[in-house]
Formats: C-alpha cells, sequence, structure tokens
C-alpha cells in the first residue's frame, strides 16, 4: 500500500477540492432539473461526469513529456473543430458553438481552453535565451490568442474573454515586467470605475500615479498612465452613451440599477439577487428554493448554477463553495510556485488562472456586479463539455503533482 | 526589460497573484455577505412576492331558516375565473374571450380593474362559468398565464317561501366599498344588495380566509406553500333564524298572488314579523340570489315595479283602520268616555263644509259602536277636539309616521302629520282645523305602510305595548358555535290598558255584528278592522286590519290591497284566510279548498273567493 502511495502520489488538495464543488453541482442540477421538463438533464450530467473522471484518471497516468507531444496533437484538432464548427456547427441563442456527433454535442471553444494552455505550456517549456526569449513569447501568445478570433466568429463572447483576461497575468508569470504589466491593466481598470462611479474612478488615478512614484519612475511614464486611464475612463463613457445601441447599452445600465428594465435585460439580474438574497444564513433548503424550484430563472442549472446553491443552502453553503474554490485556486498557486518544471509551472497557472476568470465572471454576474457573460462555474454547472474540459485539467494537474520536481518538499 | 524570463514565478509574482486572489475572493464574499445577510429581508420578501400567491378563500355564505327551524336560504358552489394581473400576458386576450364567449373590450376593462385594485391578488373577473368553458380554459391553461379558477357561492331558496323582499337579491361590491373595505372586498366579491341580505351584510359574508399558494414563473399555481401552514381557514358566515313561519309566509305570497299591495302577520307578543308579502315581488332563485344585467334591467323597468316593497315602503291613507286609534286618543285625553255618546245625523258639518257619513244614520252611539259601524261623523267629531300634536305623539309611540326600525332596510316614516308639518307645507295661518277633519277617519295627510299598520295593531292587540318589528329571532355564531339572541325593544305606549281594552272591543264588534263579519272563525275570536283608503289617481286601497284570538292575541295582521275598490273585498278573505292557516294549520286549507273546488295551497291557482266574501261587508 505504502509503495502504491509512492509510487502514484495523488494530492488531495485537488482531489477533494473538485469532489465537492462536484457534489456541490450534482446536488444544485438535480434540485434544479428533477421537477422540470429537462429532468434527463440531471442524468446526462452524470454520465458527462462519469466520462470526465475517467479522463482525469487516464491523463493522471500520462508521462509529462508524452504530454508535451500530446499537446501539438491535440491543439491542431481543437483548431480543426474551431473551424469545423464555424461551417457545421448548430446554432444555439444566436451563436454557433455547438458540434453534434449524433445525439452527443461539445462545445470546441470549452475544450480549446484546456489544448490552449496545454500547447503554450510546452512551448514554453524550454527557454530560450537573449532575444529568441521575445520572440518565443510572442509565439506562445499567438498560440494562445488564435483561437480567440475563431471563438468570436460564432461568436461566443464569453469564451473568448476567458482567453483575454489570462493574457496579460500569464505574461506576467513569465516575467513581463511589473509596470509594464499595470500599465496595460490600469486602463481597463479605469474603464470599467469610469462606468460605475466617477469617485472610485479619480481615486483610482490617483492611487497610480503614487503607485507609479513608489516604484521611482519618470514623469513621462506618469504623464502616459494619467492619459490613457483618462480617456479609457472617458472614452468607455462616451462609448456607452454615444456609440452603443440602446439594447446594448441597457445590458450595462441595468448593473447599476436592474429596475429599469425589470421583466426584460434586468429580469435575470433581478431574479438571481432574489434567489441567493432570499437564502439568507441557511438557506431554504434541499429542493425548497421557490425561485430555483417555480423557475424563475431561465435555465439554472447551467450559468446560473450559484443561485441555486445560495438560495438552498444560503450564506453558509455559498461561503463553502467560494472557500472550497479558494483552496483550490490557493493549490494551484502553490505548486506552480514551488515546481521546478516550467511546463508544470506554466500550465498548472493557466489552469489556475482559467478556472479564476471562470469563477470571477460566473459569481459576478449572478450577484449582479458584472453584465450578464454566459460562461459556466467550473465542476459545477450543467454541460458536458464544460466538465469534460475541467476534469482534463484536473487529471493533468495530478499527473503534474505526482511527476513533480520540487525545490524542497 | 520590459521581459526578462529571470522573473519567471519568483517571489514578487507570487505576491501579487495572492493578493489578487484575495481580493477577488473578498469581493465575491463580501457581495455574497451584502446580498445574503444586509438585503436578506427584503429579497426574501421579493422572492415570496414571485412565489407565493395570497388566494382568498371566500367563505360560505350563512344560511337562513325559519322559525321552525325550515331551511330557507342556503348556498351551493360555482366556479368563477380570476385574474392575477402581474402574471398576465395581454397576449391570451382574444384567447380567453373567444372561450368565454366575450368581447376583449369587456375583458380588457376587468382585468384593468383588477390591476387597479392589486396586480398580485387574485380577482374574479367572470363568474359562474360554465363546465364545458372551464374545461376549454383549463385545455389552454398552459398559456393562459395569471387565469386561475376559484368556487364561489350562488344563493339557493329550498322552501316554498319567495320571501323576495325579504332576503332581498345579491350584488357585486362597488368600488367604493372596497375603498371603504379593502380587508372584507375585492372586485368580484358579492353583497348583500337589499333586505336581509343587505342588513345582516357583515354576519351573513362571514370571515375571509387566505391559502398561500406557490406559482411557478408563469403564474400557474403549482401546490401549497409550506403544506398549508400558514393558511388562514375562512369563517363561514352565521345562519340567521327568522321569525318568519315558512307555511304562512307562502301561503300569504299565494294569496296575494295578482293582487298589488303587501300583507304582514305580526306576533303581537314580541314583535316577531310572521309573514311579509309585497306584490308583485320578483324570483329570487331566477336571480340565484346575483343580480343578472338583463333580468335586472327589465325588472327595473317594469311598470308594476316588482322590486319595490309595498309592505314596508309605501304611504297609504290608512282609512277607517285608522279610527280605533283615534278613538283611543281621544279616551286617554278626556275627550270622550266610553259612555260618551255622539249622535250620528247622516252628515257632519263644519264651518260650511259637510261631511257625509256612510251606511245611513247612526243615531247616538258610543265608542265601541261607532268603531264597529265605522260611523264616519263619530270620529269627525272627535278630531275637532283632539289637538293636532297629541295625535302626532300617539302615533310615534304606537309606530306610525317614523321608520319601524324593522331589520330590513326598506322601510319608510309614512305621515302621521303634526302643526310643524302643515306650518311648513301650508305656511303659518295657511291652513284651518277644517284641514284635519278628514284625519279622524284616516284620509288626507296621513299614510302608514302595511307594516306599520300592523304594528300599530300589535300593540292595540296586546294591550298597549309596541315591540320594534323584526325578522329575526336569534344568530348562530360560526365563530363561538352559539346563538345569539336578539334583543328587540318594546315600549308601553301612554294610552292606560283600559282605554285599549274599550276599542278591542270595539274591534271585537266588528267581527263580530259589524262591518267584518265574514272575517270570523267557528272557534277563534278575530277582532278586526276594514278600512278603504281614498286614492286620487284610481280606484281606492282596501285595507284590513285584525288580531286574534281576542282574549290573549297571537297573531295581527295587515293587509292592503291597491285599487282594490270598495272596501275591504280584496284584503280581508287574505287575512282570514292567513288566520285560517295559522290556527288550523295546512291541512285544514287543503281540505277547505278541496270542498269548495278551488286551488290556492293545493296548487298553482287564481285566488277565488268565495261568494259570501262580498256579502256583509261594509266600510
Amino acid at each position: 500500500m505504502s509503495r502504491l502511495r509512492e509510487k502514484f502520489p495523488i494530492d488531495w488538495v485537488i482531489v477533494i477540492p473538485v469532489a465537492i464543488l462536484m457534489t456541490f453541482g450534482t446536488l444544485a442540477i438535480y434540485s434544479s432539473t428533477i421537477n422540470s421538463d429537462v429532468s434527463e438533464n440531471f442524468y446526462r450530467q452524470v454520465i458527462w461526469m462519469v466520462i470526465s473522471i475517467g479522463l482525469a484518471a487516464a491523463l493522471y497516468f500520462i508521462n509529462l513529456k508524452t504530454f508535451q507531444i500530446l499537446a501539438i496533437l491535440l491543439y491542431g484538432i481543437s483548431i480543426v473543430l474551431l473551424v469545423a464548427v464555424l461551417i457545421a456547427g448548430k446554432e444555439v441563442y444566436g451563436s454557433k458553438s455547438w458540434l453534434y456527433l449524433g445525439p452527443v454535442g461539445i462545445q470546441p471553444s470549452e475544450l480549446t481552453k484546456y489544448t490552449a494552455i496545454l500547447m503554450v505550456a510546452s512551448y514554453l517549456a524550454v527557454q530560450k535565451s537573449g532575444r529568441s526569449a521575445t520572440i518565443q513569447l510572442v509565439i506562445a501568445m499567438g498560440f494562445l490568442l488564435f483561437p480567440v478570433g475563431l471563438i468570436l466568429m460564432q461568436p461566443d463572447t464569453g469564451t473568448a474573454l476567458v482567453f483575454l483576461g489570462m493574457t496579460v497575468p500569464l505574461l506576467f508569470w513569465l516575467g513581463l515586467d511589473d509596470l509594464f504589466t499595470f500599465m496595460v491593466i490600469a486602463p481597463v481598470l479605469s474603464a470599467a470605475m469610469a462606468f460605475f462611479s466617477f469617485y472610485l474612478f479619480i481615486g483610482f488615478i490617483l492611487l497610480g500615479i503614487l503607485f507609479i512614484f513608489y516604484r521611482k519612475s519618470n514623469l513621462l511614464q506618469s504623464f502616459y498612465f494619467i492619459t490613457t486611464n483618462l480617456a479609457a475612463g472617458f472614452g468607455t463613457v462616451f462609448f456607452i452613451q454615444n456609440v452603443l445601441l440602446p439594447h446594448q447599452r441597457k445590458r450595462l445600465e441595468i448593473l447599476l440599477d436592474p429596475f429599469i428594465d425589470p421583466k426584460g435585460a434586468g429580469y435575470n439580474v433581478i431574479q438571481s439577487e432574489v434567489a441567493i438574497g432570499s437564502g439568507g444564513w441557511f438557506g431554504k433548503g434541499f429542493m425548497h428554493g421557490t425561485q430555483t424550484q417555480l423557475g424563475f430563472l431561465p435555465k439554472q442549472w447551467t450559468d446560473f448554477i450559484f443561485c441555486v446553491i445560495s438560495e438552498e443552502y444560503g450564506l453558509i453553503g455559498s461561503l463553502i463553495l467560494i472557500l472550497t474554490f479558494a483552496i483550490l485556486m490557493w493549490r494551484l498557486l502553490n505548486l506552480a510556485s514551488r515546481i521546478k518544471q516550467r511546463f508544470a509551472s506554466i500550465f498548472l497557472i493557466g489552469m489556475l488562472l482559467v478556472i479564476s476568470i471562470h469563477l470571477f465572471i460566473n459569481l459576478g454576474m449572478t450577484m449582479g456586479l458584472l453584465p450578464i457573460i454566459g460562461i459556466p462555474l467550473p465542476f459545477v454547472s450543467y454541460g458536458g463539455s464544460s466538465m469534460l474540459t475541467f476534469m482534463a485539467f484536473t487529471g493533468t494537474a495530478l499527473a503534474i503533482y505526482a511527476q513533480r520536481k520540487e525545490e524542497n518538499l | 526589460m520590459i521581459y526578462n524570463p529571470n522573473r519567471f514565478g519568483n517571489l514578487f509574482r507570487l505576491q501579487v497573484f495572492t493578493w489578487a486572489g484575495l481580493l477577488i475572493f473578498g469581493v465575491l464574499a463580501g457581495r455574497l455577505f451584502y446580498l445574503q445577510i444586509f438585503k436578506s429581508d427584503s429579497l426574501l420578501a421579493e422572492s415570496r412576492k414571485n412565489a407565493i400567491r395570497d388566494v382568498p378563500v371566500i367563505p360560505i355564505r350563512g344560511n337562513m331558516f325559519d322559525r321552525n327551524g325550515i331551511l330557507l336560504v342556503d348556498s351551493y358552489p360555482y366556479y368563477s375565473l380570476t385574474v392575477t394581473p402581474k402574471d398576465y400576458r395581454s397576449g391570451t386576450d382574444s384567447l380567453i374571450s373567444e372561450l368565454l364567449d366575450t368581447d376583449t373590450l369587456t375583458l380588457q376593462k376587468k382585468i384593468r380593474e383588477a390591476r387597479r385594485y392589486s396586480p398580485f391578488v387574485p380577482s374574479v373577473i367572470f363568474r359562474d362559468i360554465s363546465f364545458a368553458q372551464m374545461v376549454s380554459l383549463e385545455e389552454f391553461g398552459w398559456k393562459l398565464s395569471g387565469i386561475n379558477y376559484r368556487v364561489d357561492t350562488k344563493r339557493n331558496y329550498p322552501a316554498q317561501t319567495r320571501g323576495s323582499h325579504i332576503f332581498g337579491y345579491l350584488s357585486e361590491v362597488t368600488q367604493k366599498m372596497i375603498e371603504k373595505q379593502p380587508d372584507e372586498y375585492s372586485p368580484g366579491d358579492i353583497t348583500g344588495g337589499s333586505g336581509l341580505e343587505k342588513f345582516y351584510e357583515s354576519p351573513l359574508r362571514g370571515v375571509k380566509g387566505h391559502e398561500f399558494w406557490l406559482v411557478n414563473a408563469t403564474g400557474q399555481l403549482v401546490g401549497s406553500w409550506e403544506d398549508g401552514g400558514n393558511n388562514i381557514p375562512a369563517v363561514n358566515g352565521d345562519d340567521l333564524y327568522l321569525t318568519i313561519d315558512d307555511g304562512l309566509q307562502s301561503y300569504a305570497e299565494l294569496l296575494m298572488e295578482g293582487k298589488t299591495g303587501g300583507a304582514v302577520a305580526i306576533d303581537p307578543r314580541n314583535g316577531e314579523i310572521l309573514a311579509l308579502v309585497s306584490k308583485p315581488d320578483f324570483n329570487l332563485n331566477q336571480l340565484s340570489g346575483l343580480k343578472n344585467s338583463t333580468l335586472w334591467r327589465d325588472m327595473v323597468n317594469d311598470p308594476s315595479k316588482p322590486l319595490f316593497n309595498r309592505a314596508t315602503l309605501t304611504r297609504y291613507p290608512p282609512g277607517s283602520t285608522f279610527k280605533p286609534f283615534v278613538g283611543a286618543v281621544a279616551l286617554q285625553e278626556g275627550i270622550i268616555t266610553e259612555d260618551t255618546k255622539l249622535v250620528c245625523r247622516g252628515v257632519f258639518t263644519f264651518g260650511n263644509r259637510g261631511f257625509k257619513c256612510h251606511g245611513g244614520v247612526h243615531g247616538p252611539i258610543d265608542i265601541r259602536t261607532a268603531i264597529q259601524k265605522s260611523c264616519n261623523s263619530f270620529f269627525y267629531q272627535l278630531m275637532t277636539k283632539i289637538p293636532l300634536d297629541k295625535l302626532h305623539a300617539y302615533g310615534l309611540e304606537f309606530g306610525m309616521g317614523q321608520g319601524t326600525g324593522v331589520d330590513i332596510f326598506e322601510q319608510r316614516n309614512g305621515l302621521i302629520p303634526s302643526t310643524e308639518y302643515y306650518d311648513r307645507v301650508y305656511g303659518k295661518r295657511g291652513w284651518t282645523k277644517g284641514f284635519l277633519i278628514s284625519l279622524g277617519i284616516g284620509q288626507g295627510e296621513v299614510g302608514v305602510s302595511p307594516i306599520q299598520s300592523a304594528a300599530y295593531v300589535a300593540t292595540v292587540a296586546n294591550g298597549g305595548t309596541h315591540y320594534k318589528p323584526h325578522f329575526v329571532r336569534k344568530i348562530f355564531r360560526k365563530q363561538t358555535g352559539s346563538f345569539e339572541e336578539i334583543k328587540v325593544p318594546s315600549q308601553k305606549v301612554t294610552i292606560s290598558s283600559e282605554n285599549i281594552k274599550i276599542i278591542r272591543e270595539g274591534m271585537r264588534k266588528v267581527v263580530e255584528a259589524g262591518t267584518a263579519v265574514s272575517a270570523g272563525l267557528p272557534d277563534v275570536q278575530v277582532a278586526g278592522k276594514t278600512g278603504t283608503a281614498q286614492n286620487p289617481h284610481g280606484k281606492d286601497h282596501a285595507w284590513f286590519i285584525c288580531f286574534a284570538p281576542f282574549d290573549n292575541p297571537e297573531i295581527a295582521i295587515s293587509v292592503m290591497v291597491e285599487n282594490a275598490g270598495f272596501g275591504a273585498v280584496a284584503a280581508l278573505p287574505v287575512a282570514r284566510q292567513m288566520l285560517k292557516y295559522h290556527f288550523y294549520g295546512k291541512n285544514f286549507i287543503l281540505a277547505e279548498e278541496k270542498k269548495l273546488g278551488i286551488a290556492v295551497l293545493s296548487g298553482s291557482g287564481e285566488v277565488i273567493l268565495s261568494k259570501t266574501d262580498s256579502l256583509r261587508i261594509a266600510d
């Protein structure tokens, strides 16, 4: 037994949180579908879970070197699928993201999240030096961003946003200068803050200037920071008010006050907040959430699954879910910083970023902090492709753990 | 250097990632805390508003029983269509109006009204929908968001009694009533519109209950909330136990059929109304206790005014039935004694006017004989001496000249004039004593309704105690499960019992050997008085008042038939038959009808009076 443990070490700090999240998902999908007209979705999800766990188990036994060869193959296949979906895909809710093989539908854009990160990690596994290091980095980013173009053609904004969102933090991890990173991210933050509150926006710019002087940088950099951030902030406000079409503007404005259109654009936000808030400390109990059981939120088992958990298990249940994610994230960061192999570290950081961005966008939108962007909650939401993707990540992470080389552990 | 591979995954990067992660988790947890703790109450209320509908439970309206416990009025269920405006989608207007066979404008108007009342509460928009309509609506149920049903009750009148003017009809509540009593009423509710239904609306209605139902996102009721743990059951309406005698009442209705007028029978011992008929009347069963618009319009426009309660709302001159009262006042005021004889010369002259007496010259007669013969001269002479305001004051004591206080709203003051009245109508010096002479024989500016007349004769019958006439003896309270006796006020009139006794004897002589011999019964002593009310618009109105048994009266009756012409041809037989029914029972009447070959009680037939009825009746 102990020999087996030595030969096949398992990182329980990854396995247990994932198992908890899948349990949450199973209960919430059961609760939200079993009494509806899509009660078969629960059983479909169970089948997908079994398949996904099988995939994770299989990946666990693959050698890290083999992963780096597999990466090219899998990346190639996913690019082919992304092209295929544009040609032969089925349009659902206005975007062509489903590819059907008989009765089984898959979303290539989901799978690409895994293959692209695997590809980037493999490509960057051996660090080049000098000028070619920069070229290597640019090519790696090309691997990451090339699918974005195809995904935007579906169009699947949510998934594209995940890819775009992880680029800068990944570059930072790889060695991008912190001030430069800050200069790139700051205008995005300024734009968001300007939308919510003018004072927040101004406050952020002042804090930014302080940070730049703290970093002993010159006036030119300060000037660059101020102009780009002011442009981003005012530009956003101008853009929203003058360029966006009324229905697009409404989707943003409901963030400030969903009651400007309670039956239309604001409906999902209101019902979602009502579901979460009405859960209170301990929730209404399994199968007792009125918002869930009576179908006030359309398709709650997919992107709005967090509402089911919040409504039925309350703050306690929701915090357990969030803390579980936090533990998993902490573990991935912890491993990424300690493991010496570059492939492993980059892959784990990529996985961390994908999951974090999903988590942030998904919870942000269900809690009314972000506009409605349809992306699933990892390990929890209903959906075969998503489950398969995140379990592939998990299996690979476990394989990395088993074959890790650390400085000291 | 913007990019330096040596910085890969260094401590600083680890720290930045850690802090960024903490910030993100902090924001998410904070927002969660804000929603689930700070806004929990309001969002929970919001989710209840979403999912829970407060569906009112309409209590079953109270029943009415006659004095012998016979069920007169009860209720049975029917279906009403309700709308919850919040859940309603206007796109289904045309489908619903097609299924209900109505026009969309009516439907939209009703939904607007319901929305104005409350968007969250189901309001009735169509009542008493047929089973076929319900089935077809059910078929499209999945499309008809916010449309549901509720069970309402409809009135049913299982006894023989029609009681149109007693029970009264029901009508839909008005916007005003809803605003005034928002807890009790919502649109589409029914309420008493007249008669006892209106007067006893509050106990009959009961207390609405509340059922909390779960509705899904499309507004369909899907189950009860928390297994009905928070439901408040309805308290059904209280039952009324009436003073009405179903047998006597229904027989009186048959006797009055085809006539226009009213008949009222009161128990003189307590003021309980045994029967009250107003003709023409209407069929409450046809209305099912609820106003139906076309039928209703026809009734309102009917020239015979079936909705008008002639037993309580009319003001006819009492004619000679007023004479015993005038006699009593004269005795009490010391104008005459029981032995005082006044001379009738066939005509009475006052000033330069002559007032004729009918029935020839009566000569010197006392009060008893004057009542027996209904001598006009005698009472003209009394009226010249009676102070007008005394007459008015005594009239009020007998329940004339003011509302009787009967427990239905339909009543009228009538008129027993006073000095103030004449001053008001003719001016202070515009009238003379000559105006008052005809009051002595109950003509001119004096008017009573049959119920006032019955209350008056009941007061005479019992020796001088006025009981408020009333319909309800006791109320069965559903909430406590016990009876509540109704106590009615009574008051002794200030005329002494000796004087009452004298006029009672006069009234007895009327039936023994006077103008109403045909009202006599073989073994029950009846006392009575006929009367004719002059009618400037047509044939005179006929009155008959009576009570029996003479020594210990248990029934007092007043019958008034409009345009019946001479004397009491029409009124007296009605009263006599009622007395027979009261004392001898239903079988006696049936046997009598068989012997005479007539069918009143035994079947629907014309009231055929025996030949003797028209004889020996004089006013």
